[in-house]
């Protein structure tokens, strides 16, 4: 009874699921490290250090090489045989912290070096009590230091920065954190539209979930926090008036404007700030930004459930416009946070009201424009709010996004007049450069963050320090960005602070491109080793789909600098990042 | 034949339930989750990782996940929230949002002014509700009627706008397009075998089933909106001529297609034994064509129209994502990638319906052009 056609059209489904899972599985098992001829040699040396770790460990002793003594030998998972992985960070606020403690700390969730450092550990520590911002500067410089030239647990390729399309004739500016303000850009002929091109449909306008960039080119438009960033990178009071810290630096007291207005006409309190930063800490509301809080007193602990009580966390209302946030220890940094999306307020009246849909039936809001229409899929409206102090003074009164997916038709659609602000397809780029007009009208917008290669500080080879140097110095990144990805305008990166922060060092940190430096160092390592030939290294390269432009590059670099072989794995994103965290967490 | 018909939808529904199972099986096979990557391009930390699992009960053994889906989806036809688009729900997704809550709103929005900002339902209105109540601040603020009129234009908004119909739409005038022009070339070439006429249709052909739909579209962009300025460059649902170029460039492949397989498909039959006998009863040619041929050269023809339909109607990635059109085809792309496991379930459950639907469809055609087969 089972006919012929139901069965074939079972077979087609089941066809395509199979092509859909092949599409996302993941690639060919990396072959299993080459190094373990040579290991047995190294056995000897570092005898001492693997007693050291383990005594039981001795009969197996010929797996166990140069082993770091901090981290535990069997913290890294037999699949984890990469060497040297890809992966990049663009910041959230302006202070070293959010990259240097965030990212780069060997506690932090977000690398898969398996680094560490007592001295890096305290420098960190220092930094975070230190107000003085030359004082803490310094600090972080030296933090930076270690973990590049020390420890060489990453190599940095290059700083990101965004390019776009702008019209001649549109004041725009675009601060390095944050969207772009909108209402401070303007016409010289004094249209009162703007067509912004996005690439995406928002994935969602809830201000305490979103925390991509096309989501908050939206929502930063109709929400405001305490502070909010100047093109300069400084920031400025927009929902507050001033703030002051207590002597030991944990408890911040922020004055509240008290003209401040949602658009439905009720004034913005203290309370709807502490309402907006528990939603966002609320395990059920599981905001993916959460743990950016961590640092208010009993934030972690409710957000992981540990504590089910939302008056453990630091924040009091102390009149309608004074808000108290009392920290878990002194974080010098904490007033970059008052400027960070993390911190909008909320209304729960109109939330509970409209269940998960509010801000998409009637968002209110406390910014300068109002959510007009959202058309999913096709474009976003917004107007300027006349009773807005900031919205009535801006210039352009509605702001279009028109949805665009595609940047060929981004860029057909921008040369037809039809966008004022867009994208355009890379293949493009030796074209706009070289048009009269649209290279007058290629603006190149800050991005703050780095693109790095990091390095498996355990497996052989890439745990002895002397190779992980001839790595990072055999890289030429100018030539990467000016040959390979044609962008001669960015910056190429030896640090990881990234040049619109304070403590950027330029070249003075990291390793720069120096090849007899780099065989200097490949020597050392095959002394220390006993190999005779480079071409008896191999190493496992990951990277993520998307990037094979650079990648390639630095493999053949590599292989022709050094003389050894790279043998990179590729992987579709979220594969990859699966792959990385199980190494971590095995 | 109605037998045959609801015997047939009824096996459906295994296959249906069949396709979900293997669905779900596969995207749990799949490396990464949801919650793996965070929308910046970075990890996200563990215990947040544990949060959004649990919110969405992705903490719950796979089992229980799957009957905790299915019974929402039978019984509530409800397809889940999506994982990656906070507060949207699959269904809004893919079948278009309330209009109705809508409709109100901007009339309320008309009445009120500044006054109508922080208006929600106390209850979302649906397409049969008469009238709906009104709540600001957290407290009742009044009711209004819901005129037929307005549930009126919120049907006819939906039908036109909703993603699946948006898909649908382009996928229909596609089909027309590819069934008009590719059955007569294929016919013509055939008749006019080995004459400059097939030859010129034939290379027509493969120059359509050769060119890609991407390259293809940015081409059109490029010559009818740019150059020509004739046609707008993207966008849907404005104006009738937004449809010309995407329809041309989802159905140019199809028509190439339709047109080859039509021509094979009618050299074969006008050189069997009873068209000869036609001929011989000294028919005239078109009739000998029209009655005789035409049907029966149909039959491959419509055999892969069942499937061609089917994916034509639910949408095209390349075509939708060029032309910006807010239709599904690209949710069938970019839900995998996201790992947005419900939305997933959705789009493939939509296909494989579709699927079933248009071969049952091509099946009860048979009947009519086949005279061997019959479903008595």
């Amino acid at each position: 009874m089972f006919s012929k056609k139901t069965a074939l059209t079972l077979f087609g489904v089941l066809v395509v699921l199979l092509m859909i899972a092949a599409q996302c599985a993941a690639p060919a098992q990396p072959e299993t490290i080459i190094q373990t001829v040579e290991v047995v040699k190294t056995v000897e040396v570092e005898k001492e250090v693997v007693k050291e770790v383990e005594v039981e460990k001795t009969v197996e002793v010929e797996k166990i090489v140069e082993v770091t003594p901090t981290p535990e030998p069997g913290a890294l998972g037999a699949q984890c045989t990469y060497n040297a992985y890809r992966m990049g960070w663009v910041m959230d606020y302006a202070d070293p912290n959010n990259i240097v403690n965030e990212v780069f700390h060997p506690d932090s969730p977000f690398q898969y070096t398996f680094w560490d450092n007592d001295q890096f550990r305290s420098l960190v520590d220092e930094a975070l009590v230190t107000s003085d911002q030359t004082a803490r500067e310094k600090l972080w410089q030296e933090a930076e230091r270690i973990l590049l030239n020390d420890a060489v647990a990453v190599i940095p390729i290059f700083h990101y920065d965004r390019t776009a399309l702008v019209k001649t004739g549109l004041n725009a500016s675009f601060p390095p954190f944050g969207a772009p303000i909108l209402w401070k850009w303007s016409w010289e002929d004094g249209t009162d539209t703007l067509r912004y091109r996005i690439a995406t449909d928002p994935p969602t306008l809830d201000p305490q979930l979103a925390t991509d960039t096309t989501s908050h080119l939206v929502i930063e438009q109709l929400m405001e926090t305490m502070y909010g960033y100047a093109e300069d990178g400084t920031i400025e009071p927009v929902g507050a008036i001033d703030y002051t810290v207590s002597e030991d630096g944990t408890v911040y007291t922020v004055q509240l404007d008290p003209e401040a207005k949602w658009s439905d006409g009720e004034p913005v309190t203290a309370q709807h700030y502490v309402d907006g930063i528990t939603r966002l800490l609320d395990p059920a509301t599981a905001a993916e930004y959460a743990y950016v809080m961590y640092y208010i007193e009993g934030a972690q602990e409710f957000n992981t459930g540990e504590a089910t009580d939302p008056n453990v966390l630091g924040l009091k209302a102390l009149d309608d416009y004074t808000l108290e946030i009392t920290l878990t220890g002194p974080q010098a940094f904490f007033d970059s946070i008052l400027a960070f999306f993390t911190t909008f307020p909320a209304r729960l009246d109109v939330i509970e009201a409209g269940g998960d849909l509010w801000f998409q039936t009637n968002f209110v809001g406390n910014g300068p424009y109002l959510l007009k229409e959202w058309v999913h899929d096709d474009h976003v409206t917004i107007e300027a709010n006349p009773d807005h102090p900031r919205g009535a003074q801006a210039s352009i009164k509605t702001i279009e996004y028109p949805i665009i997916v595609e940047d060929a038709t981004a860029l057909a659609a921008y040369e037809n007049d039809e966008l004022d602000v867009s994208g355009y397809p890379s293949e493009e780029l030796p074209r706009i450069l070289e048009d009269p007009v649209l290279s007058q009208e290629f603006t190149r917008l800050p991005r703050p963050g780095v693109y790095y290669l990091g390095l498996n500080t355990l497996l052989p080879p890439t745990d002895n320090v002397h190779f992980r140097k001839a790595l990072a110095m055999s890289i030429d990144k100018r030539a990467i960005l000016d040959d390979v990805l044609n962008m001669p305008w960015r910056i190429d990166a030896y640090g990881v602070i990234p040049p619109e922060i304070y403590g950027y060092q330029d070249g003075n940190v990291g390793y720069g491109f120096d090849l007899d430096a780099a065989q200097e160092h490949l020597q050392k390592y095959m002394e220390d080793a006993g190999i005779e030939d480079p071409g008896d290294i191999t190493i496992q390269l990951w990277f993520n789909r998307g990037n094979e432009d650079v990648i390639e590059s630095v493999e053949s670099q590599w292989e022709e600098n050094l003389g050894i072989n790279v043998n990179v794995v590729n992987m579709e994103w979220g594969v990859y990042l699966e792959t990385l965290d199980q190494c971590n967490n095995p | 034949m109605h037998r045959f018909i609801i015997n047939r939808l009824l096996w459906g529904i295994p296959v249906l339930i069949l396709v979900t199972i293997v669905t779900f099986g596969f995207m749990q096979l799949v490396p990464g989750g949801p919650f793996t990557a965070g929308s910046e391009g970075r990890p996200v930390p563990p215990e947040i990782q544990a949060n959004m699992e649990a919110k969405y009960g992705l903490d719950k053994p796979v089992w229980q996940q799957y009957l905790n889906y299915m019974e929402r989806l039978i019984f509530h036809f409800d397809f889940g929230p999506s994982l990656r688009k906070p507060g949207r729900s699959v269904n809004s997704i893919l079948f278009g949002e309330n209009q109705v809550a809508k409709i109100v709103m901007e009339r309320l929005r008309r009445d009120l002014g500044s006054e109508a900002q922080g208006i929600t339902f106390l209850e979302e209105p649906g397409f049969m509700s008469t009238e709906v109540i009104l709540v600001k601040k957290g407290e009742i603020y009044g009711k209004v009627k819901i005129y037929g009129s307005e549930r009126l234009e919120a049907l006819r908004r939906t039908l036109s706008t909703a993603p699946v119909m948006v898909s649908a739409q382009v996928g229909a005038v596609s089909l027309l397009i590819a069934i008009a022009v590719g059955i007569p070339l294929g016919l013509f070439s055939a008749l006019k075998q080995n004459t400059w006429i097939d030859y010129l249709a034939m290379f027509i052909s493969l120059l359509g089933v050769s060119i890609p739909n991407f390259v293809l579209g940015i081409i059109l962009i490029f010559v009818f909106a740019i150059w020509l300025g004739w046609l707008p460059v993207y966008g849907w649902g404005e104006s009738w001529k937004q449809v010309i170029m995407p329809a041309v460039t989802l159905g140019t492949g199809g028509t190439a297609f339709i047109a080859r397989l039509t021509r094979a498909s009618m050299l074969e039959t006008i050189r069997q034994d009873y068209i000869r006998t036609a001929r011989a009863k000294g028919l005239h040619e078109r009739a000998v064509v029209v009655r005789h041929a035409l049907k029966n050269s149909m039959i491959p023809v419509v055999t892969v129209l069942g499937p061609l339909t089917a994916a034509w109607l639910t949408g095209s990635f390349l075509v939708e994502w060029v032309f910006s059109i807010p239709g599904i085809g690209k949710f069938f792309v970019t839900s995998i990638g996201d790992r947005d496991y419900t939305l997933i379930m959705g789009t493939i459950l939509i296909y494989a319906g579709a699927l079933v639907m248009f071969n049952l469809a091509v099946d009860i055609t048979y009947a009519f052009i086949d005279p061997r087969i019959r479903y008595d």
